[in-house]
């Protein structure tokens, strides 16, 4: 998400809470094609501004502490999620809130997660179970366990499945609660990390139970054992 | 009534790329009301580019001048940023292709002679050189700071004596000369090579 414009990348120092120490933050270039971010805020660039400190701000503080390339930030991208409290990126986050729950590299949850699941009822559990029910003898009765951060409307996981080299056509169901009204696209990325060769339809109409099929068009591109990534979107 | 600083990005895509910024200081009653203003800054800019060189991105902050220093620093309070799609930014409206080498001198005034501001208009076409007053790109730079001038345009002036910086309403605007430069070198120098650098 771009936050300023600027030429160069650095590390400065930052207050989001008003009375907290600075925390030394760094400027990274936004991915090509990224969306601006669409409030008022406090943490902009203060590079290039003929500006001055107050007791109490918000965001940059100080002089540059390092230039840095700007390296696209590693740890997932940032999306709307931390948007939620507009005054927050003007006002600080309020005195006395917690700090909100972080992942492995110190990164707020609500920072690294897709933008929240929209579709009706909005409240799919975190893990979704996909049972197949058709296909090769080999796949029936497999199940595999889907599961999502918190917030993030992608749910992932895998299946090493049996299949022969040749046409072959296998069913999923979806075995979550009823979300009508939901959109979900399914993806199935073979063991050589394409997915060409397969042709997917979703039954995205009615989302519970989701009823998916992938047929093997291509069987001469695929080998036998093959292994599944599956992502389930809403 | 707060006062915003509006600033407008140039690119020119070249050869040789090429890109700067300008800044509108301005006041409004509220955000809203300053995105508004800033749009039709925006607009009114368009008139005086050439169509090679665009107005791509844009900013808008809040700012609390620092009144009693002797600077013209300020206080910086939001800020928010807007591609051009955003404020309706875009290729300049003159049916000239140039290069953004030729800027013209303006200064901007309050009360006659006094307290006095300059701007390098950049991105005005060549033709000016030629047809002088009466090309679109001169009258169309008029008109902007007639705009300006009715907005109006905030002007930040430090009194030498008190050292108190006070902030003025533009009252009137006179171009004053157009002047040109090789690629890479700055608007006003006049001539020659560029200084050798001092070890």
């Amino acid at each position: 998400m771009v936050m300023d414009y600027a030429r160069s990348c650095y590390s400065a120092n930052f207050i989001f809470r008003t009375g907290d120490p600075a925390i030394v933050t760094a400027w990274s270039f936004a991915d090509p094609g990224a969306r601006l971010f669409p409030y008022w805020h406090s943490c902009d660039s203060k590079n290039w501004q003929d500006h001055e400190y107050q007791a109490g701000d918000i965001g940059e503080q100080d002089q540059v502490q390092l230039w840095l390339p700007g390296t696209p930030l590693s740890r997932g991208r940032p999306t709307y999620n931390c948007i939620g409290i507009e005054d927050w990126w003007t006002g600080g986050i309020p005195i006395g809130m917690l700090a909100p729950p972080v992942d492995v590299n110190g990164v707020p949850l609500c920072c690294t997660a897709e933008r929240p699941c929209v579709c009706a009822g909005g409240n799919l559990p975190d893990t979704l179970t996909l049972t197949f029910t058709d296909g090769c003898f080999a796949t029936v009765g497999v199940t595999v366990t889907l599961t999502r951060n918190p917030g993030s409307c992608q749910w992932t996981g895998s299946a090493e499945l049996n299949f022969l080299v040749g046409l072959f056509t296998a069913t999923l169901s979806f075995a979550g609660p009823q979300a009508s009204a939901c959109s979900i696209s399914f993806t199935v990325v073979g063991s050589a990390g394409d997915s060409s060769g397969y042709a997917v339809a979703d039954d995205s109409s009615q989302c519970s139970p989701l009823a998916i099929t992938f047929t093997d068009v291509d069987p001469g591109l695929h080998v036998p054992c093959t292994y599944f990534d599956i992502v389930i979107s809403t | 009534m707060a006062n915003y600083r509006g600033t407008l990005f140039f690119s020119f895509a070249g050869p040789p790329a090429d890109g700067w910024t300008e800044k509108v200081d301005f006041v409004a009653p509220d955000n809203s009301s300053a995105q508004t203003i800033f749009q039709q800054i925006v607009t009114a800019r368009r008139y005086t580019l050439s169509q090679s060189i665009m107005l791509s991105m844009f900013k808008l902050a809040t700012v609390a001048p620092k009144l009693s220093a002797k600077t013209t620093k300020y206080f910086l309070a939001q800020t928010k940023i807007f591609l051009s799609p955003d404020v309706q930014g875009g290729l300049g409206f003159l049916s000239v292709v140039d290069t953004p080498n030729a800027a013209v001198l303006v200064q901007v005034q309050y009360n006659g002679y006094s307290r006095v501001g300059n701007y390098q208009v950049r991105g005005i076409p060549d033709t000016w050189w030629d047809g002088g007053a009466l090309t679109p790109a001169a009258q169309a730079v008029n008109f902007y700071f007639q705009f300006l001038q009715k907005i109006p345009m905030q002007l930040f002036h430090v009194n030498r004596t008190s050292g108190a910086l006070t902030i003025y309403p533009m009252q009137c605007s006179h171009l004053q000369r157009i002047s040109s430069r090789r690629t890479g070198r700055p608007f006003g120098q006049l001539r020659g090579r560029r200084r050798k650098k001092v070890a």
